[in-house]
């Protein structure tokens, strides 16, 4: 499994509907401890849609700074973008994901 | 301590890799996640850079394993050569810090058989320039 194909795949929520790309993948270093490296990096949460552009790009990130128009149409996507955690996912074909979640419950991704 | 969090995407993917001494070794051209049977989570298992990892992640699946074939058989190493396991990666900050040499990551080794078979066979290129 490539993380490129996880980048690649939509997501469809409980009713079948689809919910988008996913744009980016939240890791956390809270894995098995890996010699050399240490807790390894484990899939929290994926950013969905379109709306996740922002995400990607960084303008979410606090510490960011940027031309004030462009960090709020970033800001306004972000808030539109879907956080699904990787808990949720029920099935990933290597294409399509399914959640047990409806999209409408999806809140954005945190900063 | 809080654990710490990174957006793939964002933070990993495309990432300058340099190699224990400093030197430049490449790029993260994709990341290799493993599934835990049991708990069904997903780690990331190793870092990929060279020509085949790049061309998987524009989605040419037939380029993709030709190319790591091709690669894996030009590159005197026993492993993929594309293929670097998290246990090298040493830290992921602004660029990736590998505790490997760049003499053992894909990209130089690319770059050293087009080195030795192709510009070294062109006359005059043992030669420095004058």
């Amino acid at each position: 499994m490539l993380l490129s194909d996880l980048l690649r795949s939509r997501v469809r929520d409980a009713d079948g509907r689809d919910v988008g790309k996913v744009a980016d993948v939240r890791l956390v270093q809270d894995g098995p401890y890996v010699e050399g490296f240490g807790h390894a990096l484990r899939v929290e949460a994926l950013v969905v849609g379109r709306a996740g552009l922002g995400v990607r790009l960084g303008y979410h990130r606090k510490p960011v700074e940027g031309p004030l128009l462009v960090r709020r149409i970033f800001a306004a996507l972000e808030r539109r973008a879907r956080y699904l955690e990787w808990r949720d996912v029920t099935d990933w074909d290597g294409e399509t994901i399914t959640t047990r979640r409806r999209s409408g419950d999806l809140g954005p991704p945190p900063p | 301590m809080e654990a710490r969090h990174l957006w793939a995407g964002l933070q990993l993917l495309d990432r300058q890799l340099l190699d224990r001494d400093g030197d430049m070794a490449g790029k993260v051209d994709d990341v290799e996640l493993a599934s835990d049977p049991d708990t069904g989570s997903l780690y990331v298992s190793a870092v990929l850079s060279g020509p085949g990892a790049l061309a998987g992640r524009f989605g040419w699946r037939r380029l993709s394993p030709w190319l790591r074939y091709v690669h894996r058989r030009v590159t005197p190493l026993d492993t993929d050569p594309t293929r670097v396991p998290l246990r090298y990666v040493a830290d992921i900050g602004d660029h990736v810090t590998l505790s490997l040499e760049r003499s053992q990551v894909g990209s130089e080794s690319t770059e050293r058989w087009v080195r030795d078979h192709l510009i070294g066979h062109i006359p005059g290129a043992s030669h420095a320039p004058e």
